[in-house]
């Protein structure tokens, strides 16, 4: 029986999921200290929510279909 | 392309996704410092009602107004204060040393609701506001058929044509020359009077040595005006500790010649009893002596939270009167005098709920934590009658335990209660009429300096307030909000550097 390759086959994709995940990783840990240390800045000019969506999404992309 | 080709193309492609978002990070950092450090010396915080404040993208940097049962989002989206107050957060990024606040509104005042005011928490442990006119409806219209004299934001009305300008008429009052015919003629509205004679006529008061003693236990901060005929004040009395509350119960008694600070005295709270044991400390007396003040009209101040109570104060003066607030505590009747023509009383202890009488009326203290209020139909001189303490009774009046006692330095506000019928001949006021938009809709600014205000987690917190406006009185009345602005302003960046370099 074939196995399926589940890979990403364009590795360009595959640098911008993983480059994507660490964008939306950094901008939470961004967000988290100015957070802490401004409460309310942060929230007041972006939406953390949708920060977190794009995060959850890149960090499904990453895990389904790229492979190291 | 060969595969070593391949590799170097995918690197190069890598690196620059890479530097694309740590240049997006970069910049980020960089706006959010900028918000911060504000190096311009501006900040703005701007809200239009008649859209939805909040988008996908963000909030906004006016926080939800509360309590939510006083206010209503109208048709097309203005905001609709319901009953007074309604209180905002307004995000400041830092402290600034001035806010000017913006708003455009249509009112819908009554003779019972005149007033619509906005100002800012000053005092987070007394629970004070600064507060600013915004709209006031005799200023506006109540006194349309009465000459109007305007200079900047000054304003004369006088029933009769007597002065050509506001200097004239101030010089005239100002160098005690009679402006009235009868008592108390001059009506004022968000004056400073520092600088003008007091409505009273000091040397009628009684110049003799004299003790009094206030007979009823009070509760929380209070305020008095007292006269002393020579330079010594003698105050005393005993502190009574609830221990109620998390916190420290420490008092402050400040003594204020005009808004001039002569004397304070802190006493802390070293009392043994624990805190929120809801244990009665036992009385521990105090006393202020003080033998190097000029004969005058004082006004005594006592800081202190509601777990406090003062019994048995005493002053050296023929004249001790409560400020705009009394709460008498206990379960003895209790039997006040007041010079203003109505009442407001609340109760937070279903024990104390009660009829109250005012003059000739009778109000009925039928709800705890409901604001209850009363109108006399005779002038002059009010008597209060309570069953039992633990109500808080509050005028913009004073208050005393003998008629003789009462002293009230303070020209007649135009405020709901003003006494438009035919007391006042002139009315004075520091006052910048709304100014016109289309469709009905007004627009005011008024400016604080806030570098005093009391900030929390980043916010200030704003009060919108129209007295006597609520939900279930037949007063009714509305105010429409469409948009509220504030802008801060305080020290740029140039400013701090050279700050921080003369301190070095």
């Amino acid at each position: 029986m074939e196995k399926k390759d589940s890979t990403i086959i364009n590795p360009k994709i595959s640098v911008i999921v993983k480059e994507a995940f660490y964008f939306f990783s950094a901008l939470l840990v961004l967000g988290a200290i100015v957070e802490t240390l401004f409460p309310g800045l942060f929230s007041l000019f972006v939406n953390a929510a949708l920060i977190a969506a794009g995060w959850l999404i890149s960090l499904i992309l990453l895990l389904l279909y790229v492979r190291r | 392309m060969s595969l070593f080709n391949f590799y170097l193309f995918m690197a190069n492609f890598k690196q620059r996704t890479r530097r694309i978002w740590l240049t997006l990070i970069a910049l980020i950092i960089v706006f959010f410092a900028f918000q911060i450090i504000s190096p311009s010396g501006h900040w703005t915080c701007r809200q239009d009602f008649s859209v939805r404040g909040e988008n996908l993208f963000n909030r906004t940097c006016l926080g939800q107004a509360s309590p939510g049962e006083r206010v209503a989002r109208g048709a097309g989206g203005p905001l609709l204060l319901l009953a007074d107050p309604v209180y905002l957060s307004v995000f400041a990024p830092r402290a600034f040393s001035q806010a000017e606040v913006t708003i455009v509104y249509r009112p819908h005042l009554s003779s019972s609701t005149p007033i619509f005011e906005a100002g800012f928490l000053a005092d987070s442990k007394l629970w004070r506001y600064r507060l600013q006119p915004i709209y006031n409806l005799w200023l506006e219209k109540g006194l349309s058929d009465w000459n109007v004299i305007k200079e900047d934001t000054q304003l004369l009305f006088q029933k009769e044509n007597r002065f050509t300008s506001i200097s004239e008429f101030l010089n005239e009052w100002q160098t005690g020359e009679s402006v009235c015919q009868s008592v108390n003629c001059i009506g004022t509205y968000n004056v400073d009077l520092q600088d003008y004679p007091p409505v009273l006529n000091l040397s009628t008061l009684t110049q003799a040595d004299s003790n009094t003693v206030l007979p009823y236990t009070l509760r929380g901060a209070h305020q008095f005006y007292l006269y002393l005929s020579g330079n010594d004040l003698e105050v005393s009395g005993r502190l009574l500790d609830r221990n109620n509350n998390i916190e420290k119960d420490d008092a402050e008694f400040l003594i204020f010649s005009g808004q001039r600070a002569m004397a304070s005295v802190k006493i802390e709270d070293d009392r043994s009893e624990t805190e929120m044991s809801g244990e009665d400390s036992a009385p521990e007396s105090f006393r202020i002596s003080r033998n190097d003040l000029q004969p005058g009209l004082y006004r005594l101040e006592f800081r202190a939270n509601d777990d406090l109570s003062l019994e048995n104060l005493t002053v050296n003066s023929a004249y001790l009167s409560a400020i705009n607030k009394i709460w008498p505590d206990g379960a003895d009747p209790v039997r006040l005098y007041s010079d203003a023509p109505y009442l407001q009383a609340k109760a937070i202890d279903p024990a104390v709920l009660q009829d109250i009488r005012f003059g000739e009326s009778i109000m009925e203290l039928s709800e705890i934590y409901k604001q209850h209020e009363v109108k006399s139909n005779r002038a002059g001189i009010q008597t209060i009658e309570l069953a039992s303490g633990g109500v808080l009774l509050e005028n913009n009046g004073v208050f005393a335990a003998q008629a003789e006692q009462l002293l009230n330095p303070e020209y007649p506000r135009l405020d709901r209660f003003a006494p438009l019928s035919g007391q006042l001949d002139y009315v004075f006021a520091d006052y910048q009429p709304a100014e016109q938009l289309e469709d009905g809709w007004l627009k005011s600014s008024v400016i604080f300096a806030s570098g005093d205000f009391y900030r929390e987690k980043s916010n200030y917190n704003l009060i919108l307030s129209a007295p006597g406006m609520r939900l279930d009185s037949g007063a009714g009345g509305l105010i429409e909000i469409k948009e509220i602005s504030v802008k801060f302003s305080g020290k740029n960046l140039w400013d701090k550097i050279r700050e921080l370099m003369l301190n070095l």
